[in-house]
C-alpha cells in the first residue's frame, strides 16, 4: 500500500516513558506511525504495550516525553479532546443502552446535524456487518458480535487513528482467524491508521504492516512484518517471532557483506552482516530458523553450511516432521522439514549421525 | 411444600417472630383502626357497620392533611439532601480513594451506628441551643452578635434528619459505585464526551440501582419517625410520626392513631410499589440490577 509521507507521520512518540515508581512501563520509546498504516504493538504481558497504547489514546499521562498526532503535540490533551479512538480488550460496551444508542453514543457531541446521526449509525453498522441488531442490548450479543459494535462505535466517530487493545483476545480461536482478516480488510478499504496490540506474533504478521516488539518497556525492533521475522536484530525478537537456534562464534574474517565465523563446534561458515559492524576476533551468535534447516546424509553441498550432527527426536506432525538434532558440543536445534513425499517412516533412526545443513544466506546476525 | 423439611424449615424461626412479633400486631392495629375512642380511653367496637371507616374520613381533616403533606415535603427534602451530599462521598470512597483507604473511610461511615440514635440527636441540641456550641462559635468570630434561635426549628429538624440518615444512603451508593466498570467511563471518554457528560450519560443510569436503594431506605424512615422532630423541634413541630404517637400516648385515641399509621403505611407502600415495578422493567432490559 503506497502511504502517504509528504505530511507528518500519524503518529509520533518522542522519548516517552511512563513510570510507576521504581518500574518504568514504557522506557523512552520514539517511534514513528504512518498514516494509513496497520501498526502493531507486539509483546508478552507486562512489556508496556498496553501503556504505550493508551498513552495514544491520553488514558496515561508520559512522565516525560511526548505523543504528536498529526504533527500536533497531543500530551496533555484529554481523551475525550483527541481525534483517535479505541477499540478496548472487553470492548466496554454500554449495558444501559441498545447497539444503535451505543454506537450513538459519541456522535452527539460531534459537529454535524442530528439528522445525520441516524443515517451514519447504520452505515457504520452495515460496516461491521451488523445490520439489523440495532434495537439488542450488549448482553444479548455474542463476543462477536460484542467486538463488532465496539468497532462500529468507534469508527462512527471517522477517528484519523483507530487504537486497538488485544480486541480480539476474548473470542475463540476459528472467530479470531475470521475477525483478522475482516480488520485488515476493513482497514484497507478505509484507509485509516490502525494500532493494534497484541501478544500473538502470529496475529501481528498477519495483520500488519509494520511491527514494534517490546520487551521490558522498550522497542527492541521497530520493522516491516517480514523482516521481524526474517531478519530479528536481536535475541528476544528472533525467539518471540518463532522458533529460532542459536549459533555462536567467533569472526575470524569479515568484508562489507558478510562475517567468517568459526564455530567451538569446529565448522566454518559466513554471516551476512547486513549494515551491522563486526571486527576481528569478536564473539558473535547467529540464528537461522528451523524450516530453513536441512537434514543430510552426506556432507554439505557447495556453498551450504554444514554441520555435523546427531539425531535426538522425530516427531511427526502431519503436514511436516520436527527433528530434534544435537551437534558434538551438545548444544541442540530444531528443523521442520515439509512431508513433500509420502512418509516411509524410517528415513533415520535415533542416534544417526546426519550434516545440518543451511543456505549461509538465511542466517541472521544477533546482536548480544 | 411440606414435603421436605429443607424447605421450609430454614424459614421456620423467620415466620415464627416476623408473625408473632409483627404481622399479628399489624392485623390487630388495623382492626382496631374500625373502632373508635371510649369514654376513657380505651377502645369501643362501633354499632352500625356504615361507621366503620369513621376514622379515615376525620383524617382527611385540613389539619392531618397538612401534617402529611409537610412529612412528605421533610422526608422528600431529607433524601433528596443525602443525595446529593452521600453522591460525591460515595464516588470518592469508591473510585476515587487508593484501595487501601477504603476500608478506613467506610469504617468511618459506619461510626455514629456505635451510639444510639437518640443521644446522636441530643447531642445535635448541645450544639444547635442557644448558649451551645455553634452560638458560641459564632459570637466569639464576631459573625453575629445576638445568638440565634435554632432551637426549635424546621432546620434543626431538617438537620437532625439528614445527619441521621446520610450512612443509609452513602452505603447502597457506595455498593454500587464499587461495581462499576471503570472500563464503561474511559470508554466514554474515548467516544469524546467529557467528565460531565459520562457521568450523566454513564455512571448515573448505571447506579441508578444503589441511587433507588439509597432513596428507599432514607425515605422510609424519614416519613415515619417522630424521635427527630420531638428532640429537635421541641414539641412545638409535629409531623406525621408525632400525631401517631400523640394519638395512642396523649390523647390516648389508638383507633385513631390507628388508622393514621395504616395512612402513612399506604403512601410508603404505593411509593414502593412504584420503586418496584421500576427496577423490574430496568432488569428486564439491562442485566445490572
Amino acid at each position: 500500500m503506497q502511504l502517504d509521507t509528504s505530511l507528518a507521520p500519524a503518529i509520533q512518540i518522542r522519548q516517552a516513558s511512563k513510570r510507576f515508581g521504581e518500574v518504568a512501563a514504557v522506557d523512552r520509546i520514539s517511534l514513528d506511525i504512518h498514516r494509513g498504516e496497520f501498526f502493531s504493538l507486539l509483546g508478552s504481558s507486562g512489556c508496556g504495550k498496553t501503556t504505550l497504547l493508551r498513552m495514544i489514546a491520553g488514558f496515561e499521562q508520559p512522565t516525560s516525553g511526548q505523543v504528536f498526532l498529526n504533527g500536533v503535540d497531543v500530551t496533555g490533551t484529554p481523551p475525550y479532546r483527541r481525534p483517535v479512538n479505541l477499540v478496548f480488550q472487553h470492548f466496554a460496551l454500554f449495558p444501559h443502552l441498545t447497539v444503535a444508542s451505543n454506537v450513538a453514543f459519541g456522535l452527539r457531541y460531534q459537529k454535524s446535524p442530528r439528522s445525520d446521526h441516524a443515517r451514519r449509525v447504520s452505515q457504520s453498522l452495515d460496516l461491521v456487518r451488523l445490520s439489523g441488531l440495532d434495537q439488542r442490548y450488549p448482553h444479548e450479543l455474542s463476543g462477536g458480535q460484542k467486538q463488532r459494535v465496539a468497532l462500529a462505535r468507534a469508527l462512527v466517530l471517522q477517528p484519523q487513528v483507530l487504537l486497538l487493545d488485544e480486541p480480539l483476545g476474548a473470542l475463540d480461536q476459528k472467530l479470531r482467524k475470521e475477525m483478522q482478516v475482516e480488520l485488515k480488510n476493513l482497514q484497507r478499504t478505509l484507509g485509516i491508521t490502525f494500532v493494534f496490540v497484541t501478544h500473538d506474533q502470529e496475529e501481528a504478521m498477519t495483520m500488519s504492516d509494520r511491527i514494534a516488539v517490546m520487551n521490558a518497556g522498550r522497542v527492541e525492533q521497530c520493522d516491516r512484518s517480514s523482516e521481524v521475522f526474517e531478519v530479528p536484530r536481536t535475541e528476544f525478537v528472533a525467539d518471540f517471532m518463532g522458533a529460532g537456534n542459536f549459533f555462536s562464534g567467533k569472526v575470524v574474517s569479515f568484508d562489507a557483506e558478510r562475517a567468517t565465523v568459526i564455530s567451538p563446534a569446529g565448522f566454518q561458515t559466513q554471516v551476512p552482516l547486513r549494515g551491522q559492524s563486526t571486527s576481528i576476533g569478536d564473539a558473535v551468535r547467529f540464528m537461522v530458523r528451523p524450516e530453513k534447516l536441512s537434514i543430510r546424509h552426506e556432507a554439505a553441498a557447495d556453498g551450504q553450511a554444514g554441520m555435523d550432527a546427531m539425531i535426538e527426536q522425530q516427531i511427526y506432525q502431519g503436514l511436516s516432521t520436527t527433528w530434534i538434532v544435537r551437534n558434538t558440543a551438545g548444544e541442540r536445534f530444531t528443523v521442520y522439514e515439509q512431508n513433500h513425499r509420502p512418509f516411509n517412516g524410517a528415513v533415520t533412526e535415533a542416534g544417526g549421525k546426519v550434516v545440518l545443513c543451511w543456505d549461509p544466506s538465511h542466517a541472521v546476525l544477533i546482536k548480544n | 411444600m411440606f414435603h421436605s423439611p429443607r424447605k421450609w424449615l430454614p424459614l421456620l424461626p423467620t415466620w415464627l417472630i416476623l408473625g408473632t412479633f409483627f404481622l399479628a400486631p399489624l392485623a390487630l392495629m388495623f382492626i382496631i383502626s374500625f373502632a373508635r375512642r371510649g369514654p376513657h380511653g380505651g377502645i369501643e367496637w362501633v354499632e352500625h357497620l356504615r361507621d366503620l371507616p369513621q376514622n379515615y374520613k376525620d383524617s382527611a381533616d385540613t389539619l392531618y392533611l397538612n401534617i402529611f403533606w409537610l412529612s412528605v415535603w421533610m422526608a422528600s427534602l431529607t433524601t433528596l439532601l443525602c443525595l446529593l451530599i452521600s453522591y460525591p462521598m460515595a464516588y470518592y470512597i469508591a473510585l476515587i480513594a487508593k484501595p487501601s483507604r477504603k476500608n478506613l473511610l467506610l469504617a468511618l461511615v459506619a461510626v455514629p451506628f456505635w451510639t444510639s440514635f437518640l443521644i446522636r440527636t441530643y447531642a445535635w441540641v448541645l450544639i444547635l441551643r442557644t448558649e451551645g456550641l455553634l452560638n458560641t462559635a459564632l459570637l466569639h468570630l464576631h459573625l453575629i452578635r445576638e445568638p440565634l434561635q435554632l432551637l426549635p426549628s424546621h432546620f434543626a429538624i431538617m438537620l437532625g434528619l439528614v445527619y441521621g440518615e446520610l450512612p443509609f444512603m452513602i452505603l447502597p451508593l457506595y455498593a454500587s459505585l464499587e461495581k462499576l466498570d471503570r472500563t464503561l467511563l474511559e470508554a466514554s471518554n474515548d467516544l469524546g464526551v467529557g467528565g460531565w457528560g459520562t457521568f450523566w450519560r454513564v455512571t448515573v443510569p448505571l447506579t441508578m440501582p444503589g441511587i433507588l436503594a439509597g432513596i428507599v431506605l432514607v425515605f422510609i424512615p424519614s416519613i415515619g419517625q417522630y424521635v427527630v422532630t420531638d428532640v429537635l423541634g421541641g414539641g412545638k413541630i409535629m409531623l406525621i410520626g408525632n400525631v401517631i404517637e400523640a394519638q395512642f400516648l396523649g390523647a390516648r385515641n389508638a383507633p385513631f392513631g390507628a388508622s393514621l399509621a395504616f395512612e402513612l403505611t399506604a403512601i410508603v407502600l404505593a411509593l414502593l410499589m412504584i420503586y418496584a415495578l421500576y427496577v423490574r422493567r430496568k432488569a428486564r432490559d439491562i442485566n445490572i440490577v
